[in-house]
């Protein structure tokens, strides 16, 4: 599904943002990737959505070799790829259905499947009855679901979450992780960068840990490992 | 680009409009003023290069007659006239014909020439009609020797004069409409730049979820284009209108003077000018793309 081969992302002479990454990810895993700010988290993620390409070395995602994209190839390729960030990242002039509408009319679906399609995420994700709210009228882990939806509405093989519950508090921040967990149950891959000790603990799954740019451990059932 | 979402680009497009209306005005004027320019020096072209085609089709000299010529001379001007090469018609002009027609050709202003003696003022003349302008300098040099004519004219000083004159207006129109055309571009790019700006989220979120190059693109292009389209169609309506006024006016008062007729010049125009806004908007749009729009 996901596979790096000795990938390095060099920015100039004196930052190397990832050092010789090699890893597989499976189809439907989920993987926490944790690691101090400045460990290179931001950089692997962007290497993923191909905002970056890397200096050296091969990525794979869905037999797609990421690094051989033409420019024109990258929209369609991002499609199979869901994201969601800390900041949300909502249009404040859009309703919540809006929202979610919008990615798809961004790949040009179908008006009849936009309208079908929307309201069976939003009820996945348990925002139903806040379809016509606006995202300056919903609490922080609301609008991340909102976020959620919208990264989910357009089928993707793979969820990318950077940092999701950065903004939450504790409980809502659970709340995120249960559905990415439902998400990741119905077959989707999900990758998710994270701070929070707590939850990469109770949660028992894959960690995959880096530091200045190199991976240091890669753990099945891990732990956070961190004193930080 | 997919019909089913023509309809969102032109709402984008037509929103950034409203969004940024005094920048979308300053656009829309440049365009318009520049097109303006390039309208007034059109019609005046239009209208040499229909003047100039009349004066080569009917090339004619006048020879104006001293009062004292006797009548040999005039039957040797005929003569020589009559069996020059080129020549089309000769006919003898009397003072009386002379004002009768100066009258004529001031339309409205006739009675100015209502209390003019013509013996006292007007010359007598031959109008000698000539196939070509070619013809011109044999027949002049046979005739410029004999002694009861007064003065010849013939049209080509005024037509050497006519073309340094369009010489310059083409040099100086062309000239100020390319500066005019590049502020136009310029603005109209800096319009979609601001744009741009106000949507960068949008377009940073669209980019994620997979958006082609084109679909970000297009709302921006049709925003340039409408922008340049608004400036030619104010520019079109203007000039139209000002243009069919004149020529009333100058129909009038001035009968001697002939101009193009509106409808053989506006339905011309106004495609060129279309054509036009739409290229300067479409250009201005790319220019601000390629600057600010990383996609």
């Amino acid at each position: 599904m996901i596979e790096m081969q000795n990938v390095s992302k060099v920015f100039s002479e004196n930052t190397i943002a990832l050092s010789d990454i090699s890893l597989v990810i499976d189809k439907g895993e989920f993987v926490f990737l944790v690691g101090p700010s400045g460990a290179g988290k931001s950089t692997f993620i962007k290497l993923l959505l191909r905002e970056y390409e890397p200096t050296s070395g091969k990525i794979i995602v869905n037999d797609i070799d990421v690094s051989k994209l033409k420019h024109r190839q990258i929209p369609y390729y991002r499609r199979t790829i869901g994201t969601v960030f800390q900041d949300f990242r909502l249009l404040p002039n859009l309703t919540v259905y809006e929202n979610v509408a919008f990615a798809m009319h961004v790949i040009q679906a179908s008006a009849r499947d936009i309208r079908r399609r929307v309201p069976m995420v939003l009820s996945m994700v348990g925002l139903s009855s806040k379809a016509s709210s606006y995202p300056n009228q919903l609490s922080g882990g609301e609008q991340q679901r909102v976020a959620l939806a919208r990264a989910l509405v357009n089928n993707p093989a793979v969820l990318i979450a950077d940092e999701p519950t950065g903004n939450l508090d504790p409980d809502t921040a659970f709340e995120i992780v249960d559905i990415l967990n439902d998400i990741n149950r119905s077959g989707t891959t999900v990758l998710m960068a994270t701070h929070a000790r707590d939850i990469v603990d109770k949660m028992k799954k894959r960690v995959i840990a880096l530091e200045k740019g190199v991976m240091v451990r890669d753990q099945k059932r891990g732990a956070y490992g961190y004193e930080d | 680009m997919k019909i089913r979402s023509v309809g969102y680009y032109f709402k984008q497009g037509l929103k950034s409009i409203a969004r940024n209306k005094m920048m979308s005005i300053a656009s829309v004027s440049t365009v318009m003023a520049s097109l303006l320019i390039l309208g007034i020096f059109f019609i005046t072209m239009e209208n040499v290069n229909f003047y100039m085609q009349d004066v080569e089709a009917g090339v004619e000299i006048k020879v104006f007659l001293k009062d004292d010529i006797t009548d040999d001379e005039k039957s040797e001007i005929e003569s020589i006239a009559k069996n020059s090469d080129g020549v089309s018609d000769v006919s003898f002009e009397t003072k009386q014909q002379a004002l009768e027609n100066f009258r004529q050709q001031l339309g409205n202003n006739g009675d100015l020439v209502a209390g003019i003696d013509a013996n006292k003022v007007m010359p007598n003349s031959y109008i000698i009609r000539m196939e070509g302008p070619q013809y011109v300098d044999g027949l002049v040099s046979k005739l410029k020797d004999i002694k009861g004519i007064d003065k010849i004219n013939d049209a080509r000083p005024l037509m050497d004069k006519l073309m340094k004159i369009t010489g310059f207006i083409r040099t100086f129109g062309i000239s100020l409409m390319v500066v005019l055309l590049i502020v136009s571009i310029f603005l109209i790019s800096n319009t979609i730049k601001l744009t741009v700006i106000a949507r960068r989220r949008e377009i940073g979120i669209m980019k994620y979820i997979g958006a082609t190059d084109w679909f970000i693109r297009w709302p921006f292009v049709i925003e340039g284009i409408l922008l340049g389209i608004i400036g030619a169609a104010i520019a079109g309506i203007v000039l139209s209108y000002g243009y069919t006024v004149a020529v009333d006016a100058v129909a009038k008062n001035w009968a001697i003077i002939k101009l193009v007729e509106p409808e053989d010049i506006v339905p011309y125009m106004s495609v060129l000018f279309i054509v036009i806004g739409m290229v300067i908007g479409s250009m201005g749009s790319m220019v601000s793309m390629r600057k600010f729009l990383h996609v």
